[in-house]
Parts: structure tokens; C-alpha cells; sequence
């Protein structure tokens, strides 16, 4: 048997950082919501103001807005595509190791590098726009034009709207959700890759025999198979794309006219530009309050009956 | 041709298509970095291949920005997490899964459960912190408060249980302390899910942002990617710099993983889903 005291022991540096970097600043979140505090002056409480605040803030309905339509962007199109990806990689052909491999250099790249590469490409004069007009449409500033997505693509047709509902997703934003596709779809591949290495051969070969199509054996053996891998892209998706900063950061810094400004981004500049550290901790817990709520409903939907599977 | 070998080129096809399409944009970046002032970087159609091809480029982004410095304030803080996240984890880990006492398991789900809050969230509270322990503008205010996570906990915890008991037993026999079989015996057993921790950390380390965004000011201090991102003032918008000065940047991260990359995989699965 171990020294009584020794598991303690082992312990003890682990979790004294985790008390101190993640307890503590997560209690005292809770606490600095409740108060009035710039870093300077003594912290003055004034009980639920903060959330009041909120409740009346533009922009933070804006920005909230923003955040909800970018992970709806985002979450379905990653599972999609990291799920294609991971079916094409998902062979013992000759050279498959070099795609895996270079499929993933994206996920080794950080932000700063993606932020600033993909700049260039949506540059006015840049790779994307260079790539249109060779194939005779026309670009546009991607990072900068205010218009929403669905009238970009009607004035490349000649058709000119200023009609609300054409005006979103902001083009800026759909620009920034692709640079977070391409980004983590590969990491989520090797997740996908994963559940489908796991699925027996057997299975989709006795599916083959009975005379079933590809896109069949994928539908009714393959998804179903790897539905906890679903659940686990899906969650982590998700709380990824909640939380997006640095593309915000180092490609649009929230612009054009708060049209890309992203909780987390907007979170930082309430409490780091702006000093208003109390109303910053109140939309953190917001943000924490989506998080926990939306990994919630993933769970119900993707996984609901994943105990149901297994009897 | 037959159905198979049609097949086996449409794959091959489908394979090539994506990985030009993920990697097209680095290709840009090089091509933009080795183009010479006179090149028309706005040229149409885009000159893939620069003529003539000038490395002069890089020495200019290297004058500009203390480079070396930034170098090794990124090296040194990556290493230094990389020691401090795989002795803790493993530390923790074990005792997580090779000894009883009350409370483990709420320790485990509390450990876990931290995955729930993203670092983002915290951010203010956490500046906060390393405010109050005079960690501002200090190599150990951009390490600790990142150092150790539920990943690697968890990672070494699954690692040292499948470990069969035996082996425990017979260091025990022989006199061996608690220290002794954790880390001459448990420790060397557990080497690939070490290695693949030191991977992911050294990697997540070296491209982290957001927190030396925070905690740093001090330009001597500086990571290459918060020096990188201070770049895009200092050059305007000279593309060619700005390009060449990315590449140093990522050169790094893209080596290190093509020679560790067995280890990254390998711990995706393993965090990710269990059971």
C-alpha cells in the first residue's frame, strides 16, 4: 500500500496551480460581476447592474449575435467537412500518410501566421480576388465590405438589394469562418479517423453483399457507428467556435462596424482597452452561461440516445 | 481501365485537390516573401513563381524585429511548460490512478469538468491573479497559469492505469519508497503518452497569443507570434516583410511537428473519446 499521505503529496503542485489559475479566477469572476471595478479604484458593489447593463447594451446583443450566427457557420460545416476528410483519408493507399500529414499543418500553424496569410489572400488585390477574376467574376474587399453574404453573391449576378435579409451573415464574417474551417477541419478528421478505424470491416463489407451502395453503407453502418465521435466534434466545435479570438484579433479587429466582433473579442476589449472589468466578468459568465447551455442541447441531439445504441 | 483503377484515381485526384486547396495559401505566403521590390506583388494572373527569386527579404524582417530574441523568449517558455505540464500531469495522474483515497473521484470529475470553462472566459480574473502575485511583464507569468491542464492530467491518468498491478507489487517487496515506483518504475512505462504530451504542449506553447498578449509588455520579453503581430504596424503594409517574417514564424512549428507527428494523433484519440 501507498504512504497514506502520499497521494496528497503527488497531488499537491498539480492542483495548487489549478486552485490558483482556474478556482480562484473562476469564483472571482463571479465576484467582480457583481461590482464596479476598473483595476484602480476599490471595488464598489452594485448587485445585478451589471447584467442590467447588458440587457441594454447594443452592442452586446450585437456581438452576441454575431457569436450565435458564426458558430451556427461554422459547427455544422466543420462536422461535414472533418467527416469527408476523414472518409478520404481513411484508406491504406500508397502515400496516404504524406495527405494525413499535410492536411494537418494547418492545425500546427498558429493563429497569427493563419490571420496574416489569409489576410493576404483576401487582400483587395489578393490571391482570392486575383483567382475570381480569372474566372471572370468580381471580388471585393472581403475583410472590409459591410455587405451581408447573400447580396455579394446577387451583385456578382448584376442584382443590386439593400434588403434586410440579404444583408447577413456579414460577408467579413463568412470570411473568418472559412479561415476557422480550414484551420480546424483537419484536426477534427483525425478525431473522425479514429471512430472509423474502429468500425469492423466486417460490417460494411456484410452491408456491400446485401447489395447496398456506397452512399448507403455510409448513411446506415458507417454514421451510426461513429455517432460518439459525432457527439465529441460536435461539442468541441462548439465551445471552440464560442470562443474564437485571435482571427478577430490580428484579421479584423471586430470591424467593419462591429460586424466580426465576437464575444470573446468583445470581452477582451471590455476589460483590457476599456477597463470595465466588472461589466467584462458579467458577459464572461454569459458566454459561460451559452457554452454549458449549448453543449447541453449537442448532447441531447447528437448523443440523446447513445445509451439506447448500446443495449 | 477497369472499375478499381478508376476508382483508386478519383481518390488520388480528390486527395491532391484538398491538399492544394489547404496549402495553396502557404504557397502564396513563400512566393510573396521571396518577390523583389521591383515585382508587382498585384500582378494578374499572380506570379506563382517569383522572377527573380531574392531571399534578401528575410534578412530585412530579420533586422527589423529582434528575431533571435524573440526566438528564444518563445523557446525558453515553451520548454519550460513542457518540463513543468509533463511533471505535474504525471505526478497528478498517478496518484489519480494507482492510489485510493477519499475524494478521488470527485477530484477526477473536478478535474474534468475544468474543460467546461474556456480559458476565455477567465481572462480578466486571471490577469487579476498574476497581477496580484507580481507576475505581469515575467516568463512565470506567461508558464504557470497555462502549465497544467485537465488534458494532461487526464492523459496521464488513463496512461498509468492500464499498468497491471504485479509490477507495483514487486517494487514494494523490495523495499522501494512511493517516489522510487512512481518515477524508476510507473514513469519510464508511460513514455509514449509523456512524449505525446510534451508534442501538444510544446506546440499549443509555441503558437499561444491571446494570454502573452495579456500578460506582456515588455517588447524584450516578447514571443514570436506577439512580435509577429506587432509587425503589421511596423511595416505598413509591406506584404514582402511581412510575409518573409511569417515564415521564420512558422518554419519552426511545421518542423517540429513532421518529426513528432505520430505523437499527435495518438494523443487526439486518446483525449478525445474514451471507452
Amino acid at each position: 500500500m501507498y504512504n497514506r499521505h502520499s497521494p496528497y503529496v503527488f497531488m499537491a503542485p498539480g492542483l495548487l496551480l489549478l486552485a490558483v489559475f482556474f478556482a480562484y479566477p473562476l469564483v472571482d469572476t463571479f465576484w467582480l460581476s457583481l461590482h464596479k471595478y476598473n483595476l484602480f479604484n476599490t471595488p464598489e458593489y452594485i448587485g445585478l447592474d451589471n447584467f442590467r447593463r447588458a440587457m441594454d447594451d447594443e452592442l452586446f446583443w450585437r456581438v452576441l449575435a454575431n457569436t450565435l450566427l458564426y458558430a451556427l457557420i461554422v459547427v455544422p460545416s466543420i462536422t461535414v467537412i472533418s467527416f469527408v476528410l476523414a472518409l478520404l483519408v481513411n484508406s491504406s493507399i500508397r502515400g496516404i500518410h504524406f495527405f494525413r500529414t499535410a492536411y494537418y499543418i494547418p492545425v500546427v500553424t498558429s493563429i497569427v501566421v493563419a490571420g496574416i496569410v489569409w489576410k493576404w489572400v483576401y487582400n483587395a488585390d489578393g490571391l482570392l480576388n486575383a483567382t475570381l477574376q480569372g474566372l471572370g467574376l468580381s471580388g471585393t474587399s472581403w475583410l472590409v465590405d459591410t455587405r451581408g453574404l447573400p447580396s455579394v453573391i446577387l451583385s456578382a449576378f448584376g442584382f443590386e438589394t439593400d434588403a434586410l435579409w440579404a444583408s447577413e451573415p456579414a460577408i467579413a464574417l463568412v470570411a473568418i469562418a472559412v479561415v476557422t474551417l480550414w484551420k480546424a477541419s483537419p484536426y477534427y478528421m483525425i478525431i473522425y479517423l479514429a471512430g472509423l478505424q474502429g468500425i469492423p470491416k466486417e460490417l460494411e463489407e456484410a452491408a456491400q453483399v446485401d447489395g447496398a451502395n456506397r452512399w448507403n453503407v455510409i448513411r446506415h453502418v458507417t454514421l451510426p457507428a461513429v455517432r460518439p465521435y459525432t457527439l465529441v466534434v460536435c461539442i468541441m466545435a462548439t465551445i471552440a467556435s464560442l470562443r474564437t479570438f485571435g482571427e478577430v484579433y490580428v484579421m479584423t479587429g471586430g470591424g467593419p462596424f462591429h460586424r466580426t466582433n465576437l464575444l470573446s473579442y468583445y470581452i477582451y476589449t471590455l476589460g483590457f482597452k476599456y477597463l470595465e472589468v466588472g461589466y467584462a466578468a458579467a458577459v464572461s459568465l454569459l458566454l459561460l452561461c451559452i457554452i454549458l447551455l449549448l453543449s447541453y442541447v449537442n448532447f441531447r441531439f447528437a448523443g440523446g440516445d447513445l445509451d439506447g445504441d448500446r443495449q | 481501365m477497369n472499375n478499381r483503377t478508376v476508382q483508386l484515381v478519383l481518390l488520388y485526384c480528390a486527395l491532391l485537390g484538398i491538399a492544394v486547396l489547404l496549402l495553396a495559401p502557404f504557397a502564396w505566403l513563400l512566393s510573396t516573401a521571396l518577390k523583389a521590390e521591383s515585382a508587382d506583388l498585384f500582378a494578374f494572373p499572380p506570379q506563382w513563381i517569383p522572377d527573380p527569386i531574392v531571399w534578401s527579404n528575410f534578412a530585412k524582417a530579420w533586422d527589423i524585429l529582434p528575431f533571435m530574441r524573440y526566438l528564444l523568449n518563445t523557446f525558453y517558455i515553451a520548454i519550460a511548460t513542457v518540463a513543468i505540464n509533463v511533471l505535474l500531469s504525471s505526478m497528478t495522474g498517478f496518484a489519480l490512478a494507482r492510489m485510493h483515497f477519499p475524494g478521488r473521484q470527485f477530484i477526477l470529475y473536478a478535474v474534468l469538468a475544468t474543460t467546461m470553462v474556456p480559458f476565455q472566459v477567465l481572462l480578466i480574473p486571471l490577469f487579476i491573479v498574476t497581477l496580484k502575485l507580481g507576475l505581469v511583464d515575467s516568463y512565470a507569468g506567461v508558464i504557470l497559469p497555462v502549465a497544467v491542464n485537465a488534458f494532461g492530467i487526464f492523459l496521464l491518468r488513463q496512461a498509468f492505469s492500464t499498468i497491471p498491478k504485479d509490477l507495483e507489487d514487486a517494487a514494494r517487496i523490495d523495499g522501494c519508497s512511493d517516489w522510487h515506483i512512481f518515477s524508476r518504475i510507473m514513469v519510464p512505462l508511460v513514455k509514449p503518452a509523456l512524449a505525446t504530451l510534451a508534442a501538444f504542449t510544446f506546440v499549443a506553447q509555441w503558437n499561444d497569443f491571446i494570454w502573452p498578449l495579456i500578460v506582456l509588455k515588455n517588447r524584450d520579453l516578447y514571443t514570436l507570434q506577439l512580435g509577429l503581430a506587432s509587425l503589421q504596424g511596423v511595416f505598413g503594409v509591406n506584404w514582402r516583410y511581412i510575409s518573409a517574417a511569417s515564415i521564420i514564424a512558422l518554419v519552426p512549428t511545421v518542423l517540429f511537428f513532421l518529426l513528432t507527428q505520430r505523437f499527435f494523433t495518438k494523443g487526439m484519440t486518446a483525449g478525445a473519446v474514451k471507452g
